[in-house]
């Protein structure tokens, strides 16, 4: 079974005017499958990632989440889903300055049931596997921006989600730090978590095992190279 | 509940049983105060300025409650003291006029009291003192001057009234008048002197001097020596009086239904001598005789402490308001400032419901804080003003407890409303990057 499966997805805020951000989006991700997302500013990419993240619901179509249809789900079961299901990498890493990177993590556990007595296991082996075992008590704001995204990282995998959301997470690294993330994803791909990866960047569409591209807010699967980038406008 | 990695399908989780969800709550209870605790400590200027805050507000309502509800305890126990043993006496009217207890003898005045009334008071048990007393000027009109002959004193126009009052020794000493004991034994006789009181001293222009031989002053005619001073306050009232031996009154007004005996029982006895005065005083006729506590003054004073109570109320709901806008500024502020955070909550899965509870149990925790600083502040304020008026402190558990909860009700009520700002921000355009 698919990890998700969106069909005829739109959505439309209703501003004034209205803005069709998605027209009718078809998308499938296997468990393990990495796929990166790309498309030119305000093609809708962030939309499409707040959506399949439940952060946001669609104006119409089906969303089935490992066979589960999430289309009309409530509130509530939304929060549930999301916190059993999903974690999220942003490209700002949203780390809380004033907290330590123990303490950031530990929010990625706040609504996951995670036992209390288990959960300093988890963030020590979370900090571990992301290089930071060193700065676990430092601060938020005193990590450097590569140390903050593996951070981010890190609290959106500690729960353990078996779907991987990231809104353009390398686009502020250096690449050094951008390879160090993408292994991390490696990671997680690996032990069948589905990767969906919104990029603006030619590395992180060909770590991907798959690429599709959002043009006029629908989807197009594109050829595996690289090429294509200059037509489709991004930087 | 443990997440299998990469297990599909989502398995359907089955109701949990009942003790597991309450345990699952305890947990998110839990979870909330770490939250909140951490936040506080990493923001410590602010967590503390809004204690503060709060320990002044209730601390002052605490104290200024506390203070005045002591000292309206205070004073009703010194009326208590000073009035509930007392008893008075008076004489039931009837139509058939004076037929006394020494009517027997013509040449003496027919009284209902009888002369030896201040040995029989002494002859039950349980009485401290007692006396008679009869006002003399609501039955006769003496007048009164400073000189033979001179203006009477106490008549004109927007001139202190002067009471004529006649007592014997044992009425003062019921009634807790500061008197000269040396000069009050005279009123037991019936030699015309007369005692004043501060108000009639002036107004018979006696200077109040230790030894005052030599001063008279003249009432219908005949010269009276004046033997000393009472004081004004205490249930005599004898502010305005001139005040004269019982037997003198006596003769001056021809009958006594208009006197009165007053009445101090040892310490907690009044009941029991109020119900037994009648009868030792006037055994062959007790009902001409009826008896009754002295309690209008701790009534009155009873009145002066309600508006203290209300004035202290009043002050300290004022500053709870303030405080209460002062904590949900701050809060408001700091959900807008946390916005981001608040989106990143909702990405990692907390509910509405979740993240407003953290900003309810901020308010929740520093009113409480707040609270037990307020119970401290006004816990030493009571005790100080307590020690400067050399009353004794009365502080119980029970009122001290009430601090920390009321910290808490101001911590609810500043928070609610950024609380649900808060849990109503939308976590898709929370996440946004700027
Ligand atoms: N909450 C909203 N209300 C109204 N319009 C919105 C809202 N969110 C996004 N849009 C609009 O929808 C369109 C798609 O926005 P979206 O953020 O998904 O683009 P994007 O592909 O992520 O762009 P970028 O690469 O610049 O991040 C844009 O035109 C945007 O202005
Ligand atoms: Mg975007």
């Amino acid at each position: 079974m698919s990890a998700l499966d969106l069909s005829g997805v739109t959505k439309t805020y209703l501003v004034d005017p209205p803005v069709e951000a998605l027209r009718g989006v078809d998308l499938t991700v296997e468990p393990g499958e990495r796929v990166a997302v790309l498309g030119r500013s305000g093609a809708g990419k962030s939309t499409l990632l707040n959506i399949v993240g439940l952060l946001d619901e669609p104006t119409s179509g089906t969303y089935l989440l490992a066979g589960q249809d999430v289309s009309a789900s409530g509130s509530a079961e939304r929060d549930r889903l999301r916190a059993e299901t999903f974690g999220f990498v942003f490209q700002e890493s949203h780390v809380l300055g004033h907290r330590t990177a123990a303490q950031n993590v530990w929010l990625g556990l706040m609504a996951s049931g995670v036992a209390r007595r288990e959960r300093d296991v988890r963030i020590a082996e979370v900090l571990e596997r992301v290089g930071l075992t060193h700065r676990a008590d430092s601060l938020g704001r005193l990590l450097s921006g590569g140390e903050k995204q593996r951070l981010a990282v890190a609290r959106a995998v500690v729960a353990r989600p078996r779907v991987l959301l990231a809104d353009e997470p390398t686009g502020n690294l250096d690449d050094a730090n951008a390879t160090s993330v993408l292994d991390l994803f490696d990671e997680q791909a690996a032990q069948g978590v589905a990767v969906v990866v919104i990029t603006h960047d030619a590395r992180t569409a060909q770590w991907a095992d798959r690429v599709v591209t959002l043009v006029d807010g629908r989807l197009a699967s594109v050829p595996h190279d690289v090429s294509w980038l200059d037509r489709v406008g991004a930087p | 509940m443990t997440v299998e990695l990469g297990s599909f399908p989502l398995a359907v989780e089955p109701a949990a049983p009942r003790a597991g969800r309450w345990r699952a709550g305890v947990a998110r209870v839990q979870d909330v105060v770490d939250d909140v605790l951490v936040e506080l400590a990493s923001r410590r200027a602010r967590a503390l300025l809004m204690v503060v805050a709060v320990g002044l507000s209730t601390g002052a309502l605490q104290a200024s409650v506390g203070i005045s509800t002591q000292a309206a305890q205070q004073i009703g126990a010194d009326i208590a003291a000073s009035t509930l043993d007392l008893t008075s006496v008076s004489v039931v009217p009837t139509g058939d006029g004076p037929g006394g207890a020494d009517a027997a003898s013509a040449s003496e005045v027919a009284t209902i009291l009888p002369a030896d009334t201040e040995e029989r008071l002494a002859g039950i048990d349980l009485v401290d003192s007692g006396g008679r007393r009869l006002d003399v000027s609501g039955a006769a009109s003496p007048v009164v001057t400073r000189l033979p002959g001179g203006d009477e004193v106490g008549r004109g126009e927007g001139e202190q009234q002067l009471d004529v009052v006649a007592v014997t020794s044992g009425y003062l000493r019921a009634a807790r008048t500061e008197a000269p004991t040396a000069s009050t034994f005279l009123l037991d006789g019936d030699t015309p002197v007369v005692l004043l009181g501060p108000g009639a001293a002036e107004a018979l222009d006696v200077p109040v001097v230790d030894d005052p031989t030599g001063l008279q002053v003249w009432i219908d005619g005949q010269p009276y020596d004046v033997v000393g001073f009472v004081g004004g306050a205490g249930p005599a009232a004898l502010e305005n009086a001139v005040v004269m031996p019982y037997a003198r009154g006596l003769a001056t007004v021809g009958r006594d239904d208009d006197a009165s005996v007053l009445v101090r029982a040892l310490p907690g006895a009044g009941a029991q001598v109020a119900s037994v005065v009648a009868q030792a005083v006037r055994p062959d006729a007790p009902e001409r005789l009826s008896a009754s506590s002295v309690v209008s003054m701790s009534t009155l004073r009873r009145g002066v402490s309600t508006q203290m109570d209300k004035l202290a109320a009043w002050t300290g709901t004022v500053l709870m308001v303030l405080t209460i806008l002062l904590i949900a500024n701050s809060m408001i502020v700091a959900v807008t400032s946390r916005t981001t955070e608040i989106g990143l909550r909702r990405a990692l899965g907390c509910s509405r419901a979740q993240v407003g509870a953290v900003f309810l149990a901020e308010g929740m925790l520093i009113g409480f804080l707040g609270g037990l600083v307020g119970a401290a502040i006004a816990a030493t304020s009571v005790v100080a003003a307590a020690a400067l008026n050399g009353w004794s402190a009365v502080l119980s558990p029970g009122w001290i407890a009430v601090g920390p909860l009321i910290g808490v009700a101001v911590g609810l009520v500043a928070s609610a409303y950024p609380a649900r700002r808060a849990a109503t921000i939308s976590p898709a355009l929370a996440v946004r990057s700027e």
